[in-house]
């Protein structure tokens, strides 16, 4: 097959020539890509242009179809792979980058694990077959993972030479299950910067012990290296309580923890308890299920005594069920706070602060027995001052902001008030949209 | 009164426009608000842009003079909007070269609603179609020859694969 053209060259004689009426081929790439990348273009649109001329089967490939790979069927795996091979037979006569090149053009790959028929042996097998097969992987996914599925244990790491780290392995397993995570899912990957983890159960099990740091420095190590692990993301995960002493020993450099879809709070008690030395990032999702669930005696008690704390007014006002059941967890902060020293920046996800209100009234005075006395007024404040004390807090909020409600900057000062350090210099504040746009950010002295 | 705002085109050709509706170019409020421009300052030029395409950008810019679009950092909402239906009927009515120089000048002006519909447009074009009916609707030669699209036709059946 003879040589596409090459893209710099390309676009670099059209943009010049102000003659030549435009056409689809002669836009900036940056355009073509746009075009390409609108939600009404599919996967089938992008396999007919890349048919339509080599100009456009150049910028298909190399931005679209092979950067980010999703293979959902033992089919589709069988076939990448036969696509992998007989590009590898051209690799040494033909350097160009649709053959040898191509492989190397794929950064991310999602495999889905099948529910046909195929055995899970067979399907991990094909999976690492291709793993190994794409030199410059950076993020590799492997879903709806069930109890079954174990990798066989060759190393990826090995395989791409001493030194290189896969910058990001995601690991779910299927909806609606729960599986034990166990070594023979992380076996085939050598070292890996960032762990994202769903669904799973972590015990003691779980992860090999390194042996000592020695053999964690030496680029030839024979399983996963937990030890160049340097960012752990959990999501709706749980810790049995046999592991805490391991996961300290095997993510001694994770700086940043990340935790969202925590389904019970007591999991946050329990992250908390493992020792994680460089830790000093800490990601908490406030609209996990565990923050926002409630039960028939917390809403008799929620009625007793105060008409503004009955849970039906709450429920109308839409405020965040966060606040309304915050004395329930209230002590997970606490403990939260008892990290202040060692965690530097405190990010909160999916927070919401719909219809909540600063307090005006001194703390002292603001008791039930006040008038003005609100539950969820009072807990959002309570819930603030418990993490006042951290040097960097970021707030990321649930939903985009700027298109429901307006706070002005002041407004959000009063309402941030309590998580302003009081003593020992300003603390850093922040409030980001769920876009990251910025919303406040406290000035520092 | 209104402010106006002089510009001319690449072939020379002057416009006098509206402040609020030139200002739904980014390029030109931006420009407008560092340089603080008045009715003494010179025209300001778009050398990009061809009056023909100027007077379809400026269309565009009148009839939304009063539209909120998705913030233009919300990538995800200006993705799944869908196109307005005037501007589905404005672009409709274009021809190719014309709908390719107005995503040009949208996107030299940086006005995202009017390059995003523009782009959307252009997709709406595409989709659904083989190979050959894209070549024909886009004027595009097909340099394979029929070996080299077996093969790729072969190299991309995973893709094909759900």
């Amino acid at each position: 097959m003879s040589d596409p053209p090459v893209l710099t060259e390309t676009l670099h004689g059209q943009s010049n020539d102000h003659n030549r009426p435009v056409t689809l081929i002669n836009l900036p790439l940056e355009i073509i890509l746009k075009i390409f990348q609108t939600i009404d273009i599919t996967r089938t649109d992008l396999l007919q242009l890349s048919l339509s001329c080599k100009y456009l089967r150049l910028i298909t490939y190399k931005f679209l179809l092979y950067r980010s790979v999703k293979l959902t069927s033992s089919s589709s795996l069988l076939l990448f792979l036969r696509t992998i091979n007989e590009m590898r037979l051209l690799l040494p006569s033909s350097p160009s980058l649709f053959h040898g090149g191509l492989l190397s053009l794929v950064k991310e790959i999602e495999f889905h694990c099948p529910t046909d028929q195929e055995s899970d042996e067979y399907i991990s097998n094909l999976m690492c077959d291709i793993i190994y097969s794409l030199p410059n992987l950076q993020h590799v996914s492997l879903c709806d993972i069930t109890g079954s599925v174990k990798l066989p244990s060759k190393r990826y790491g090995y395989s791409q030479g001493g030194g290189f780290k896969l910058r990001k392995l995601t690991i779910s397993a299927r909806q609606f299950s729960v599986i034990l995570l166990r070594p023979d899912l992380l076996l085939p990957f050598g070292k890996v910067e960032e762990l994202e983890i769903e669904r799973m159960v972590i015990d003691s099990k779980s992860f090999f012990i390194p042996e000592n740091k020695a053999i964690s420095e030496a680029d030839d190590h024979d399983h996963f290296d937990s030890l160049s692990t340097t960012c752990v993301s959990l999501s709706n995960c749980s810790l049995a309580r046999n592991c805490c002493e391991q996961m300290s020993l095997c993510f001694q450099n994770v700086s940043v923890l990340k935790l969202s879809n925590l389904t019970t709070y007591l999991d946050i008690e329990m992250f908390l308890t493992v020792e994680l030395p460089k830790l000093s990032e800490f990601y908490l999702d406030l609209n996990s299920k565990c923050f926002s669930g409630y039960d028939s005696l917390e809403v008799q008690n929620i009625n007793v005594g105060n008409i503004n704390s009955n849970y039906g007014y709450y429920k109308s006002r839409f405020v965040p069920n966060f606040y309304l059941n915050y004395t329930k967890f209230s002590f997970i902060f606490d403990q939260l706070s008892e990290h202040q020293d060692k965690i530097k920046k405190l990010v909160f996800t999916n927070t919401s602060f719909t219809n909540v209100k600063p307090i005006t009234t001194q703390e002292k005075d603001y008791t039930t027995a006040n008038p003005d006395y609100d539950l969820v007024n009072d807990n959002c404040a309570k819930f603030l001052r418990s993490i006042s004390n951290f040097d960097h807090l970021e707030f990321v909020m649930l939903k985009n902001y700027k298109l429901h409600q307006a706070r002005s900057r002041d407004d959000w000062e009063k309402l941030l008030t309590p998580c302003f350090r009081a003593q020992g210099g300003d603390n850093s504040v922040v409030v980001k949209d769920k876009d990251s746009s910025l919303l406040y950010q406290r000035s520092t002295v | 009164m209104t402010e106006k705002i002089r510009l001319t085109t690449s072939d020379d050709q002057e416009f006098i426009v509206e402040r609020n509706i030139i200002e739904r170019s980014v390029l030109i409020k931006n420009l407008l608000n560092d340089t603080g421009y008045d009715e003494d300052s010179e025209a300001i030029p778009l050398p990009n842009v061809r009056s023909s395409v100027f007077k379809k950008v400026i269309e565009w810019a009148e009839h939304h003079k009063d539209t909120t679009f998705p913030d233009d950092d919300d990538e995800d909402a200006r993705k799944s909007a869908p196109i307005d239906d005037w501007d589905k009927d404005f672009l409709k009515v274009v021809d190719q070269e014309m709908l390719y120089e107005i995503i040009l000048a949208a996107n030299f002006l940086n006005i995202r609603p009017l390059l995003d519909a523009g782009c959307k447009t252009v997709a709406e074009m595409i989709r659904g179609k083989s190979a050959d009916e894209i070549r024909r609707t886009f004027n595009i030669v097909n340099d394979f020859s029929p070996d080299e699209e077996e093969a790729i036709k072969r190299e991309n059946e995973w893709a094909e694969d759900r």
